[in-house]
């Protein structure tokens, strides 16, 4: 693709995470909001995904995320414990067992990774196109136009 | 009673480079496709570059992935190529995984998820990768729904909701299982590969379309950044002696050979200039080309030969300046590179710049090169291929001279004189001889098929000017220069009623004694085709053969003894 397409609007896949798990509101009720939250946002990403990927397939990758994102945690000396955190299943029992701000790192860095290792198979430009579906809060003006209309 | 009216069925433009044309025209609209190839054919590829030709958003393209090549891996590799374009990915291409699907419910699921897709999107392309995976669940587990009745339903539905469909799997010939298919399908498309030590032989084959005539036989082609490249095989048309000629005269260059020949090579001749190495054929060839250049007729030459920037100086040496030609479009110089060329890109790429600067003449530097320069696989292609060409350039009215080396004596050609007989129209030979004491250099034209000419040998030399023909004196066969080789063959056997070619082909039955078709299309080098089977013809009907049927087939027996 050429230079110019690329610098318009390319969300980071740590923006995209703030996206889909945001601290702001749900961080003053607590880790539950957010774990709720960010439950909608994996069924989101697993349901628009699992259509290319095969919902095994998504899962896998998933997996694979989730290791990844255990290695930059210990970074944040928040490693142990955060294998409670690798399936949403798990979440609502692990949001106990922290407070609102460390469960908040944790899932972003969790979405983080997922987005980010999707995006090093596919390309961010693809792997955005690829996910819009499960990003219902971006206003359509900041994603879509720049690009398009540099190529018209 | 009154015409019928017919439903105009719509072609769709592939936008891979040859395909088209080997489809006869494109694809029809609606039909439903099978792609058979090996790992690693170039199947996926080929699909995506139809899928991002033809699919918009309206009308998107959906492509089902089932088991083979996991999903994020075609994104992945297929964003390589040129034609992919990011942004058509989620608008107008959409990827589906099929795999857990027919895996865990089998294929009545399949087909329901596949419906519900094609009606929720109403696609205009719809493509199962790998269809085999399906062929293969079907055999493994008891299905409610066998596979005739899957493909079936598939065809139909997908038929009626006006999809075109490819279906992708492996080559029919290698798998029973995909029997139902080869009755469903409207067209098939089969795509293998060959390695080569080094090269890779790609072919690809239109097995059947239904409602149209596709080029028959195997298609070379190519993947590079850009895709796939078919290099369609150029047909042969048996009307090849009766095409309209021109009667215009192309000036040759060389001073002194115009006068030989009646006013220079006829327009529309295939003319074959072979002598040893250092005879200038080279040199013959440049100053052919810079005649026409002259009189503003552009030329195309292409040179195989190791150093090209060698054939410029040589020909800058002589005055002729080739680059300044080019840059002024006068001119295309092609250089093959060797090796991994097939003969039909080769000559492609030939008939590529031919029409690009409208060019009269063309020039082949040499043919021995051209064939060396091929990896060894396509040199069994290569006559037939160099034979097509030359039929569909002179067809047209261009002249082309090839050059082509040879020992001393005929018997070393590599490419046989039967051959050289069919293709070409004049050929002129270029020797050393010894007169008087002394070697010298001396030309003869040894055929003209369009054209009284000399029947002597004719001394020339090379100057600072380049070839020249010095001597108009004529020195007729027998007066003690040449070889028997050349007197044999400057005496025409004398059948009555027979062209030059017809002749060489009894010949060569006769030495054969009785023979198939096959036999003596090898025997004389040319491809079995409509020019072999006229030739034949016409011996059986002037009774200089005759055809026998027998248990293994038709042989063909000489009933004329051999004059030389
Ligand atoms: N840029 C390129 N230049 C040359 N060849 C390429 C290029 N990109 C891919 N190829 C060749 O294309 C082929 C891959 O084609 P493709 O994946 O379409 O095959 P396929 O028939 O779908 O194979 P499979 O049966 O394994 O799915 C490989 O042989 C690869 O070498
Ligand atoms: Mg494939």
């Amino acid at each position: 693709m050429e230079e110019g397409s690329r610098q318009s609007f390319q969300p980071t896949p740590e923006e995209l995470a703030h996206r889909l798990v945001g601290y702001e509101a749900e961080g003053s009720r607590g880790p539950e909001a957010l774990i709720a939250k960010a439950e909608k946002a994996f069924d989101r990403l697993h349901t628009t995904l699992s259509v290319f990927l095969g919902s095994k397939g998504f899962e896998s990758l998933w997996a694979r995320a989730m290791l990844l994102a255990q290695q930059t945690l210990q970074a944040e000396g928040l490693e142990e414990g955060t294998a409670l955190f690798t399936s949403p299943e798990r979440w609502a029992d692990a949001a106990g067992t922290r407070d609102a701000a460390q469960a908040h790192i944790i899932l972003h860095a969790q979405f983080a990774s997922f987005l980010s290792l999707l995006f090093t198979f596919i390309g961010e430009e693809i792997g955005l196109r690829l996910i819009r579906p499960a990003l219902p809060d971006i206003p359509p003006h900041e994603e879509d136009s720049p690009t398009e209309d540099a190529r018209l | 009673m009154s015409k019928k009216q017919q439903v105009a069925i719509r072609l769709l433009s592939t936008g891979v480079p040859g395909l088209d044309e080997v489809l006869g025209g494109g694809l029809p609209e609606y039909s439903f496709n099978f792609i058979a190839g090996t790992p690693g054919a170039g199947k996926t590829t080929l699909i995506h570059q139809i899928m991002f030709t033809l699919a918009t958003p309206k009308h998107p393209a959906l492509y089902f992935t089932v088991m083979g090549e996991p999903p994020l891996k075609i994104l992945r590799h297929q964003q390589q190529m040129d034609f992919f374009e990011s942004s058509m990915v989620g608008d107008s291409i959409h990827f589906i995984d099929l795999s857990e699907i027919v895996l865990e419910q089998g294929l009545g699921a399949a087909l329901a998820r596949i419906v519900q897709q094609v009606e929720e999107r109403n696609p205009a392309l719809v493509i199962v990768d790998s269809f085999q995976a399906i062929v293969r669940a079907a055999t493994l587990k008891d299905h409610e729904l066998d596979l005739q009745s899957f493909i079936q339903r598939l065809a139909i539905h997908l038929t009626n909701w006006q999809a075109t469909t490819f279906l992708v799997g492996e080559p029919l010939s290698n798998n029973a299982q995909n029997s139902p298919l080869r009755t469903v399908a409207d067209s098939i498309i089969e795509l293998s590969q060959n390695i080569h030590r080094n090269s890779v032989v790609r072919k690809l084959q239109v097995v059947k379309v239904r409602g149209q005539a596709p080029m028959p036989g195997l298609h070379t082609f190519r993947i590079s950044g850009a895709g796939l490249q078919i290099f369609p095989r150029i047909p042969a048309t048996a009307t090849q002696k009766h095409r309209a000629r021109p009667h215009n005269r192309m000036a040759t260059g060389v001073a002194g050979l115009d006068d030989l020949i009646g006013g220079g090579f006829p327009g529309g001749d295939a003319v074959i200039v072979s002598g040893p190495t250092g005879a200038g054929k080279s040199l013959l060839a440049t100053q052919f080309i810079a005649a026409g250049a002259a009189v503003g007729e552009t030329g195309v030459i292409a040179v195989f030969e190791e150093h090209p920037e060698e054939y410029v100086r040589r020909a800058s040496e002589l005055g002729i300046d080739l680059a300044e030609m080019e840059r002024q479009n006068m001119l295309k110089v092609i250089y093959i590179r060797p090796l991994d060329l097939s003969p039909d890109e080769t000559l492609h790429e030939i008939q590529a710049a031919v029409a690009l600067i409208g060019a009269r003449r063309v020039v082949i530097d040499s043919m021995t090169g051209f064939e060396l320069a091929l990896a060894p696989t396509f040199r069994e292609d290569f006559r037939e291929s160099l034979y097509r060409m030359v039929v569909a350039l002179t067809g047209t009215g261009v002249t082309v001279l090839l050059t082509m080396e040879i020992q001393q004596s005929y018997t070393d050609l590599r490419i046989s004189a039967y051959l050289i007989s069919f293709l070409a129209d004049t050929i002129i030979l270029l020797r050393y001889a010894e007169v008087a004491g002394e070697l010298r250099r001396n030309l003869s034209v040894i055929k003209m098929r369009n054209s009284a000419h000399s029947k002597g040998f004719t001394l020339y030399e090379i100057t600072a000017q380049g070839m020249v023909v010095r001597h108009t004196l004529e020195m007729q066969p027998g007066s003690g220069i040449g070889s028997s080789a050349t007197r044999e063959r400057s005496r025409q056997p004398i059948y009555p009623g027979l062209t030059e070619e017809e002749t060489v082909l009894l010949q060569a039955l006769i030495k054969l004694g009785k023979a198939p078709l096959e036999g003596l299309a090898q025997r004389v080098g040319l491809p079995d085709g409509p020019l072999l089977r006229t030739a034949l013809d016409r011996l059986v009907s002037l009774s200089y053969a005759i055809r026998l049927h027998d248990e293994v087939g038709t042989l063909y027996q000489p009933m004329a003894q051999l004059m030389e």
